[in-house]
């Protein structure tokens, strides 16, 4: 009997815990989506005229753009380095990615003042000189290269085959692509700051902001995949077809990248505050507070990697995976929010409000939701019976 | 399975998170005031090894001078010597500071702490003395002989000038009076000794501090003993100035030729004895010594005037030495500025005449006395010299401005009256007339504002426009006059009752 | 793997048309400086006349429908609070200094700048602003998709948006009049301030009347004129009697443009599109080798493996054959031995039995 069949015939609670409590986040986050459209975004923002970008921004999405570079990374070493055997991990890193993507298109449509104008700059008016001009383009069409990327997991759970033997033919072109538009876009994340020197805090601002965040959405992205492969081992135990013992020879072999990757990253941190020579800044409350990024969030996982794969230990991989996850996050937050406006009087500083806070939740609690459901149904944490050997 | 190294890689994030609260907290924080600078009393003297000698391997010391003093109940010799003449030698028991700087500490040593071990108070330890601070600010304040002071000594002293006044003979090799030829103590006393000739600083305590003693000892009313009696600031403003007092002669003339070899440029009349009574002291002007100016400041600038040719030295505006340096400054007080802070830096070519006015270099030289310069003598007000102005010409959302012209004029004529540099600048009416009638001729009927400012202004020519130009005479001037500036529109034009058409003529 | 040419081809196709879509600005390496659109007017600010009667901000609400500024305008305790540009008020007069003895206090009124080149025009990705010919810094609210990347760069705060507007919201900022200048009239401000401190005019007279003032008096005025050089330059400009950091403006802030932070970067995402297919390929191209060739020598060993199993093979069956045959023989040697000491032994049998009928 076919796969979809298979699933079909098992019954399926529909209210357990993790689904009320998802349930809930979601009907919050969709009436405070209501309200915000029905009233604008002062009542349901903590926005202002000196601090324009907020939370959805800086978390929603700056930070999920990082997160979802997992797509770009796996499917790279994959499929254009030949490294085989991480095969296994390249779909469920395609489907984190394209709903991670998907999730920031979601987050950006709540943000923006007039969110049914986002086409403008394509089919009314270009603003070529822009990085967000760039950046929409490429988020546009790499959300597009994702979706893509993921059909063939789908077109074999409705048995299309025609179709997904198309869309497979294109594996490399479209990985190609991805890389691409990636590390276009990833790079230039990061090079919308370079017009505000002023604004951001010294330590934070480089000339070389492209290349730290595109480093770092690579480390974000292997990171990512060691995280989200082990809680999906866990939680899809029954779906899973890789052995306990592959994953983690898997994970052993991604901390080796990652702990090169942050390695890398750390040095080139360290050149940009020589180029600037803020050594002195270091050593005021900022700076403190930057030393605690890089020192718990780069380094300490860079070692946390670095003892796990000598010692084949993919536990504290997985914990280094989770600290350089938060530091991410940390980073993204930093530059956004944290360091930026750093000069402002507290009075004039942001801080989200609760509407914006239950939006975030909402929206990554979708992307978890949406994980689940295809992740149980599709071959993507399995191959399908059918396809077996088909990569 | 905890390992040591497991158990570390678990504190750590726990010791990061310590660090990162801290660091928010403070970042949060608001950065402690900076500490104000410590202020030690105009008595304190910071107590170091000359450099001639070496640097010192501790801190310096800051002695309280007075406090010792007091200690040992104002007795100068326990510390000072005394020379023949019986003057206190300012210099801590010492002639002067030796060639060893060994030799030097151990005098301070023996001295200094033996007197606290034999008095049971005072510092021991070598870091009771030495002790590293953060520098301090003194309060110490300069004293100069004014002429209000010079008066009092002139009178305990009963005019003998030769108690303080000398010269250093160089064929006697020794300090003669000479008179006539009395010079205030900054001629020869400079910042350091050279050679037998004290710094002002040793100079002027010896002779003063002195004094005051033999007076204290005779039981006369004399000056202050302690530092702070003369030089701090709270005492100096108790000093007894004299209301009236005599003229220091000096051999000055009352009135005389600016002249200068060389010049060609007509010479200067100057009112010396005038000129005496808007300074309090000679050195105002006669900075080095009380020859004439053209004695170091030569045409072409020479060494002993410090390369400063005669020219800077009269006409540099920004020094309170030269003549137009204290005449602008004049020009800025209160009572002037007004008029006078729309002056613009260089002076006007009109403005060399008023001093330049006598003979030229070769003509003979009349004798230097002539007549005072009348004050202002205000015509009667009439239609062209009105007592109140209607201004009504910009006249719309406010009343039109009623402007109590002869009380401005009046009280301008009263302030510049007092002023004999005022009346000698410009005396006549038409100068008062000027401050606000710009480009008017005195004496006419000014033009009206509004024929050169124009509704709108003229950028390229700098030219505000009518309403600017107006509240920026008006308010400008009460601004800097130290009058209340702006009460807000209402206090000079009430708002309008109603709507109204621009109104006609001024 | 193999890629389908088809696959490639439509991949390749899809790459060019981003590169040829995404043009960027002005080249990256170009040393020239953009002078400012000759005529351009400006604004001439100076902040030592300027007395913090606020009827700039008055005139300023009026002219734009916004509403009145705040408090009677001679309460001077507004200023107790550094006030902000929002979307109602355009334009703020703030005290910097406070009054001291016979030193008046120093105000300053800020607005947009209307910088030469602007930060809010390079960062707009639907092109909403515009710097014209004639000096301001236009807004077009009819392509603003509300993204507020202007309002978050501007460095000097100038910006504001409607945040409670939930259906329309836009930018809202000075416009410098721009109907007003069109028709030959001065900005509102220009025209409300009692004692002329803010001048409208030529940029280039206005820079010419600044540098005037300064020398006719170099006591009064800071000798630089704030605008004139700082980030590429503004259309408004500043005179003052204090240093410029105290009145909240960057003093030391480069002459650079700060769009030309961000064009230098994106003239660096061409080369991106035109190197790294040909790089990933290349990349792709060295992995297939690399599996070829390992694929090759795999098969390579694999056949000598055969071969070798082969020949061991034959050879031992060969032996194997040979040991049976030598077997064998001996077994029919032995069995014909045998067979042959019977017969022989029968024979002498029948013999010995013959031997004895004979005889009687």
């Amino acid at each position: 009997m076919s796969e979809s069949a298979a699933t079909a015939a098992v019954k399926r609670p529909l209210l357990t815990p993790f689904n009320i409590i998802a349930g809930l986040i979601l009907a919050a986050g969709v009436a405070v989506g209501i309200y915000r459209f029905a009233v604008g975004l002062a009542p349901s923002t903590n926005l202002d005229h000196l601090n324009p970008w907020g939370l959805w921004i800086g978390f929603d999405v700056m930070t999920g753009v990082a997160l979802a570079a997992g797509g770009f990374t796996i499917s790279s070493a994959v499929y254009l380095f030949g490294l085989k055997e991480y095969q296994p991990l390249v779909r469920p890193a395609i489907l984190t990615g394209f709903l991670g993507y998907f999730l920031v298109v979601l987050g950006l449509l709540v943000d923006l003042g007039q969110p049914w104008r986002l086409p403008y700059p394509f089919v009314v008016q270009a603003g070529p000189t822009s990085a967000l001009f760039e950046i929409a383009l490429c988020v546009a069409l790499y959300l597009g290269t994702l979706f893509v990327e993921f059909t063939p997991a789908a077109f074999e759970w409705l048995g299309w085959r025609r179709w997904r033997r198309l869309v497979h033919s294109m594996t490399i072109a479209l990985t190609i692509f991805g890389l691409i538009l990636s590390t276009m876009h990833q790079s230039t994340l990061g090079a919308m700051y370079l017009i505000t020197p002023d604004r951001l805090h010294p330590l934070w601002y480089s000339a070389h902001i492209p290349v730290h965040f595109f480093v770092s959405a690579v480390i974000a992205g292997l990171s990512m995949v060691i995280f989200e492969s082990a809680l999906s081992h866990r939680v899809f135990a029954d779906k899973v077809e890789i052995t306990h013992e592959k994953l983690d020879s898997l994970t052993i072999g991604l901390a080796k990248a990652a702990c090169v990757a942050l390695g890398v990253y750390l040095a080139i941190k360290v050149v940009a505050i020589s180029l600037d020579n803020e050594w002195a800044l270091l050593f005021t409350p900022y700076g403190h507070w930057y030393l605690f990024e890089i020192l718990g969030f780069v380094v300490l996982p860079m070692i946390g990697y670095a003892i796990g794969f000598r010692e084949r230990r993919p536990t504290l991989i997985r914990v280094s995976a989770v600290i350089t996850v938060v530091g991410i996050v940390l980073n993204r937050l930093n530059v956004s929010i944290f360091a930026y406006n750093w000069r402002l009087p507290s009075h004039e500083r942001y801080w989200p409000h609760p509407y914006e806070i239950i939006v975030t939740v909402a929206l990554v609690t979708f992307a978890v939701v949406a994980f689940k459901w295809i992740a149980g149904r599709m071959p993507i944490l399995h191959e399908h019976p059918d396809y077996r050997g088909e990569h | 399975m905890t390992t040591m190294s497991g158990r570390i890689v678990s504190w750590i994030p726990a010791y990061l998170a310590l660090v990162a609260v801290a660091s928010t907290a403070s970042e949060g924080c608001r950065r402690p005031a900076a500490q104000a600078q410590r202020e030690v009393g105009p008595g304190v003297l910071v107590l170091r090894m000359p450099s001639a000698l070496g640097k010192m391997r501790r801190p310096p010391v800051e002695f309280d001078h007075d406090r010792h003093a007091a200690a040992v109940r104002g007795d100068c010799k326990t510390c000072h010597l005394v020379d023949r003449t019986g003057m206190v030698l300012p210099k801590f028991g010492r002639v002067d500071d030796g060639k060893s700087a060994g030799k030097l500490m151990d005098h301070y040593h023996d001295r200094c702490v033996g007197c606290h071990k034999r008095r049971g108070k005072g510092a021991r330890g070598c870091g009771e003395c030495h002790a590293k601070r953060p520098r301090a600010r003194s309060s110490w304040s300069e004293l100069r002989m004014d002429y209000s002071l010079h008066a009092r000594h002139v009178l305990a002293q009963q005019k003998r000038c030769a108690d303080c006044h000398h010269v250093y003979d160089e064929g006697k090799r020794q300090l003669v009076y000479k008179k006539g030829a009395e010079e205030s103590c900054v001629a020869c006393h400079t910042g350091r000794t050279v050679g037998r000739r004290p710094s002002l600083r040793l100079a002027a305590h010896r002779a003063c501090v002195s004094c005051h003693l033999r007076g204290k000892i005779a039981g006369r009313a004399t000056g202050p003993l302690d530092c702070a009696g003369c030089h701090g600031a709270d005492r100096q403003a108790k000093i007894k100035r004299l209301g009236r007092y005599e003229r220091l002669l000096r051999g000055q003339k009352d009135r005389l030729w600016v002249t200068a070899k060389g010049g060609k440029i007509r010479r200067v009349p100057f009112d010396h004895r005038a000129h005496e009574k808007t300074t309090t002291r000679c050195s105002t002007c006669h900075h080095k010594g009380l020859a004439s100016c053209n004695k170091c400041h030569t045409l072409v600038g020479i060494p002993a005037g410090g390369g400063v040719t005669l020219e800077k030295a009269y006409h540099d505006s920004k020094s309170e030495r030269s003549c137009v340096g204290c005449h602008r400054k004049a020009a800025g007080q209160p009572g002037c500025a007004g008029c006078h802070h729309t002056q613009e830096a260089e002076a006007s070519q009109g403005s060399c005449a008023v001093c330049h006015r006598g003979p030229l270099p070769g003509a003979p030289l009349p004798s230097p006395v002539w007549a005072p310069q009348p004050p202002a003598v205000l015509p009667a007000f009439s239609k062209d010299f009105p007592e109140r102005v209607t201004i009504d010409i910009l006249a719309r959302d406010y009343a039109p401005s009623v402007m109590p012209h002869g009380r401005h004029v009046r009280k301008l004529r009263d302030l510049a009256g007092k002023s004999r540099l005022a009346v000698r600048f410009h005396g006549g009416v038409g100068a008062l007339c000027a401050g606000c009638h710009h480009h008017a001729k005195p004496g006419t009927r000014p033009a009206p504002c509004s024929a050169c400012h124009t509704r709108r202004g003229h950028p390229t020519r700098d030219r505000p426009g009518l309403g600017a130009a107006f509240h920026r005479q008006c308010i400008g001037c009460h601004q800097k006059m130290g009058l209340d500036s702006w009460l807000g529109c209402q206090s000079c034009h009430p708002k309008a009752a109603g709507p109204r058409k621009r109104g006609g003529k001024r | 793997m193999s890629i389908s040419r088809r696959g490639f081809l439509g991949g390749t196709g899809v790459v060019a048309g981003v590169a040829a879509g995404s043009a960027t600005a002005r080249a990256g390496g170009g040393m020239d400086r953009f002078m400012g659109y000759p005529d351009a007017m400006g604004l001439l600010h100076d902040t030592t006349l300027c007395v913090g009667c606020r009827s700039c901000e008055v005139a300023c609400a009026k002219v734009n429908g916004k509403p009145k500024p705040a408090g009677p305008l001679h309460d001077k305790s507004i200023f107790g609070k550094m006030r902000r540009v929002t979307d109602k008020l355009y334009t703020v007069v703030n005290r910097y200094v406070k009054a001291r003895g016979n030193k008046p206090a120093v105000y300053r009124k800020h607005q947009c700048m209307h910088c030469q080149e602007p930060c809010c025009a390079s960062v707009c990705f639907v092109k909403a602003f515009t710097k014209t010919p004639e000096g301001p810094v236009l807004y077009d609210p009819s392509v603003c998709v509300g993204c507020r990347y202007c309002v978050n760069v501007c460095p000097y705060y100038a910006l504001g948006y409607e945040y409670e507007n939930a259906f329309n919201p836009t930018v809202q900022r000075c416009t410098m009049c721009y109907e007003r200048i069109k028709k030959g009239d001065q900005p509102g401000c220009a025209e409300a301030c009692p004692m002329g401190a803010i001048v409208y005019g030529k940029r280039e007279d206005l820079l010419r009347l600044a540098r005037q003032r300064i020398a006719k008096f170099p006591d009064r005025y800071v000798d630089q004129i704030f605008g004139e050089h700082e980030y590429g330059g503004t259309s408004w400009l500043t005179l003052a009697g204090v240093s410029f950091d105290k009145l909240g403006l960057p003093v030391n802030a480069s002459h650079k443009p700060l769009p030309e932070l961000t064009s230098g970067f994106l003239s660096v995402v061409p080369l991106v599109i035109t190197i790294y297919p040909g790089l990933l390929l290349g990349f792709y191209a060295w992995t297939k080798r690399k599996e070829r060739l390992a694929d090759q020598a795999r098969e390579a060993a694999a056949a000598e493996a055969r071969a070798a199993a082969e020949e061991a093979g034959a050879a031992k069956a060969a032996h194997q054959k040979k040991l049976a045959e030598s077997r064998q023989k001996k077994a029919v040697d032995l069995a014909v031995k045998k067979a042959l000491a019977q017969a022989d032994r029968e024979r002498e049998a029948a013999k010995a039995a013959a031997a004895e009928e004979e005889t009687p």
